[in-house]
């Protein structure tokens, strides 16, 4: 059967393991509700498999050891009714196993029933039943009432069809007779290593415990479990007949993620992940997604139906499939450098090849869309310490690079003046060698000078004595005329010593003012002589005469050598060593756990020490110097400036410029040298190991997988920069995450990120014979008329068909 | 020469001049002369001979021999060096003290807080995720 739709859009529900009457001509002789499962009451089945409450969209009707073609056909015919989409031909298997490894065993031969599905390949299926049973139609068994192991073997292999083996288990794990773990738990893991069994059949009703104890008996990720009814009563379906206790609603499916057909089938059987128990969705029910994408191809409109998960395009170098991503993002997402140029070269392909797009996804839509050169930046900044902005707000701690770069500045202003003060002693110490001063006697003057004037006399205070005597004389003569009544009552002599109080203080005013008067005079005479003095003095200033000049120089040279001798003293108190050693040592690191990693925040060298501080020094210094310089920072040094500068490497600046230059080259050496460094890593890693090329893939993916922004993940070539190994290993896994949360768009030209990731969706832009653009599309499994798409991948990635082989092994074998 | 601490810290030097076969020098010093008949005095002679070991606060007391000061040539000689050194050891000391405060007061700013701790940003969390402190490990579903 080849399925209508091309990608899955809603899981199927399947059954293979339903009884007809044909059971009770094998093995089930005695179980007489077999006998109404007949051809005739197939509608019957019918409308229990597609009811409300069941919805089976896969079944098959797998009889003991037998294959009844007509009851098939019968079923078949139903394909499309209801739920019911694809009907699979297949038998129940009873096959005895020699030497089972099971203890209680012995060594007796263990039978187990093994579910068989076919493909349903119309013909070869009306000779299938020949290969089971004898001329007498009865089963061909050739050890006692089953199957040899080898003879059932034979049998698959002479029937010539594609099956997938499924082992039962209605005991879910508790050894029940014919269950594959009646084989003991080694015979049972081995019938899945060795691929004897595709999956592993549980009975639809079982207790979650015993699912689980079963589970945990088998090799981890060895096989799927999926679940059958085991129907022997169709009236009672999906119970397997009246004998059933329990709830009915109790009844499980699995739900399974593929087309309805047995590629379908196939597919989902070599990958776990599309096989889960219960009703379950496979995709996310994000908005953000695009349904469809609208093309036009030389004028022929071509809708290609997208998948909510995984959407593959694929295609040959140059065909147009970057070209396609960017189109549909309108552009936004090209880069910036090269934006320009790329859309006038798309736009004239387009034209050129009559290639038209017609959906355009909204930026808002978009979570993010890694171009090429993205990825491949992305995990070059990685592996260089750098950071995409998108990783940036992991990093809550940062390194204080700033802080440790100001330190180490500090530790060489320091040195370098701990040096120069070093230096600049030297050079005066130099200096002083030639400078002497003359210390004989000093030059004599003979010529006449000026040296002093005189200073007016105080006639103010004289002036205060005569008026304060005038207001005495005031107060007596005041005092007689006011008291004249009382002073007459009084002795004659009391008006007498009045008057000749008067009188004296009279005489005592004659003297003042003889004293003013006397003091005016002689200041008018100083006053006289200073004016005329100032007009010498002036006119002798101007004649300075060479023997003062002599005595001044004299003098001048004298406190001068002072001076410098004090200078001298003062430059050496200053002069201090300094230990070349900044002090930090290891630099911390700053780390942020999130999601399982750990961002660390890192500076670009791990220990700032002596070393490095010598290297730093290479940045102004020549090799040789650099050994001088330190020993000039820590001790005693004879190094002048002339020295310094001649040990500069490429350059001779000038000597009071020269430490300032040296600075600013160490300053632009610490710059270039120390910077915040960020690595993304975890616990067995380690913060002081960097993560393997592979693993930043792993980590990258992971984190992208993880992110709970909405929109739709679009990435150009994601293989670029990841070994096949890490891929295998690391990255598919992310990817399997991330589209049950998004939808994703994958541009690839590697097969493990079509066939192993096992996408939803293939989108195969190739050439056409008559030169055009086609485009096919669908899930790994769709076939149609025109191609099947698993060879469309085979043919179109390099390394496509041995992708293709290994996964399909047995199932594809036959596959041109 | 010679020199001698004092209680108050003040370091107490003394020099005395004298004459020597036509030189004024300094006692007990060699390296420093000056010709009577040359009266030149080299600056770099005078400082390796008094203050090359002056590290602190000194005080120099600087005589003469009654033969310099009983020469008309060698006694305006020793004057004028006794000048210098008193000139330069009272720069010396105010200088001194400065440099000495100074350094005091680089020690106090050199106290400066440890690097080294992580620069946090206490809303990048937030801003990273909001609910990712909630999220639980995705699984594989299958």
């Amino acid at each position: 059967m080849i399925a209508t739709e091309r990608i899955v859009q809603t899981p199927q529900r399947i059954d293979f393991h339903i009884h007809s009457a044909a059971s009770a001509k094998t093995r089930d002789a005695n179980k007489e509700s077999l006998s109404k499962c007949t051809v005739s009451n197939i509608p019957l089945l019918v409308e229990r498999l597609t009811a409300k409450d069941t919805g089976v969209t896969m079944c098959a009707i797998t009889d003991h050891d037998i294959f009844d073609y007509e009851m098939y056909k019968a079923l078949k015919a139903h394909e499309g009714e209801g739920t019911l989409a694809c009907v699979l031909p297949g038998v129940e298997f009873t096959v005895s196993f020699d030497d089972a490894n099971s203890s209680d065993k012995q060594g007796s031969p263990t039978v187990v029933h093994i579910v068989v599905i076919f493909d349903d390949n119309e013909e070869k299926l009306h000779t299938l039943n020949g290969h089971i049973v004898g001329e007498d139609g009865k089963p061909a068994y050739d050890k006692g009432d089953a199957f040899s192991a080898d003879k059932f073997t034979k049998i698959i292999r002479e029937i010539e069809l594609d099956s997938v083996l499924i082992g039962h288990e209605k005991s879910a794990g508790q050894e029940g007779a014919h269950d594959i773990s009646s084989l003991g738990v080694e015979g049972a893991k081995e019938a899945i290593l060795t691929e004897f069994v595709d999956a592993i059949e549980l009975r639809s009703k079982h207790k979650e415990i015993n699912i689980k104890r079963l589970i945990a008996t088998y090799p981890h990720g060895g096989v799927p479990f999926v679940f059958g009814t085991d129907c022997h009563d169709w009236e009672q379906y999906p119970l397997i007949d009246s004998t059933f206790k329990g709830r009915e609603d109790e009844v499980a499916f699995s739900s399974v993620k593929c087309l309805p057909s047995f590629r379908g089938l196939v597919m989902a059987i070599t990958d776990q992940s599309r096989i889960k128990a219960g009703d379950c969705s496979f995709f996310s029910a994000a908005k953000s997604r695009v349904e469809t994408i609208k093309l036009h191809i030389t004028g022929s409109p071509i809708e290609i139906p997208l998948s909510p998960g995984i959407n593959a395009i694929i295609g040959d170098n140059s065909i147009g499939k970057s070209l396609l991503a960017h189109k549909l993002t309108g552009y936004a997402w090209l880069d910036e450098s090269n934006a320009d140029d790329l859309k006038k070269g798309y736009d004239a392909y387009c034209e050129k090849e009559g290639f038209a797009i017609g959906t355009q996804i909204p930026d808002s839509h978009v979570f993010r869309f890694d171009n090429q050169s993205k990825v491949r930046k992305t995990f070059e900044e990685l592996q260089d310490g750098e950071c995409d902005d998108y990783f940036e707000e992991y990093y809550q701690q940062h390194v204080d690079a700033e802080g440790y770069k100001s330190k180490l500045r500090g530790f060489f202003r320091s040195c370098l003046n701990a040096l120069q003060k070093k230096i600049e002693f030297n050079d005066y110490i130099d200096s002083l060698l030639s400078i002497e001063v003359e210390v004989g006697k000093a030059p004599e003057i003979t010529s006449t000078t000026i040296t002093s004037l005189p200073r007016k006399l105080n006639v103010t205070e004289v002036e205060e004595v005569v008026s304060d005597t005038q207001i005495e004389i005031g107060h007596i003569n005041e005092l007689i005329e006011t008291h004249e009544r009382v002073i007459s009552k009084m002795d004659p002599r009391a008006l007498e010593a009045l008057k000749n109080a008067s009188s004296e203080l009279s005489v005592f005013l004659g003297y003042a003012l003889g004293l003013e008067r006397a003091r005016r005079i002689e200041n008018i005479k100083i006053e006289a002589v200073c004016e005329a003095a100032k007009d010498v003095k002036a006119e002798l200033g101007a004649k300075r005469t060479d023997e003062e000049n002599q005595q001044a120089e004299y003098l001048g040279q004298i406190t001068q050598a002072s001076k410098q001798i004090a200078k001298a003293v003062l430059m050496k108190a200053a002069v201090k060593n300094r230990v070349f050693d900044p002090g930090i040592g290891k630099v911390k690191k700053a780390t942020t756990p999130m999601r399982g990693f750990l961002f660390v925040s890192e500076l670009s060298e791990e220990r700032l020490d002596v070393e490095l501080c010598k290297e730093l020094l290479l940045a102004a210094f020549n090799k040789s110097s650099v050994d001088r310089i330190v020993a000039g920072i820590e001790g005693d040094t004879s190094m002048t400036s002339k020295e310094f500068i001649a040990r500069i490497s490429n350059a001779n600046p000038s000597a009071s410029s020269c430490f300032g230059f040296v600075l600013k080259k160490i300053d632009a050496a610490i710059d270039a040298k120390l910077f915040e460094r960020k690595k993304i890593t975890n616990d067995s890693i380690g913060v002081d190991s960097s993560p393997s090329p592979g693993l930043y893939s792993k980590i990258y993916f992971d984190l992208i997988a993880d992110a709970d922004n909405p929109g739709i993940y679009i990435i150009d070539q994601p293989e670029d920069q990841i070994s096949q190994t890490s891929i295998k290993k690391n990255v598919l896994r992310a990817f399997r995450r991330m589209a049950q949360q998004r939808q994703v768009l994958l541009i690839t030209h590697n097969p493990q990120f079509v066939v192993n990731l096992d996408v939803d969706n293939v989108i195969a832009m190739l050439r056409a014979d008559n030169g055009h653009i086609m485009v096919q599309s669908g899930a790994l499994e769709y076939e149609c008329d025109d191609y099947n798409m698993l060879n469309v991948v085979a043919e179109t990635v390099e390394g496509g068909a041995d992708v293709v082989r290994k996964r399909l092994k047995r199932y594809g074998s036959d596959e041109d | 020469m010679s020199s001698e601490n004092a209680s108050n810290g003040t370091v107490q030097m003394k020099i005395e001049m004298i004459l020597d076969k036509g030189k004024v020098k300094i006692k007990g010093r060699g390296g420093f002369s000056v010709d009577l008949k040359s009266p030149v005095l080299k600056v770099s002679e005078l400082y390796n001979a008094v203050f090359t070991d002056i590290t602190q606060p000194t005080n120099i007391i600087v005589t003469a021999s009654n033969d310099v000061l009983q020469s008309r040539e060698a006694k305006p000689i020793f004057e004028n060096i006794k000048t210098i050194v008193d000139n330069a050891i009272e720069e010396i000391n105010s200088g001194l003290i400065e440099l000495a405060e100074s350094e005091n007061n680089q020690d106090d700013d050199e106290n400066e807080e440890p690097i080294g701790d992580e620069v946090n940003d206490p809303l990048a969390e937030f801003r990273a995720n909001p609910g990712s402190l909630l999220s639980d490990e995705n699984n594989d579903g299958a």
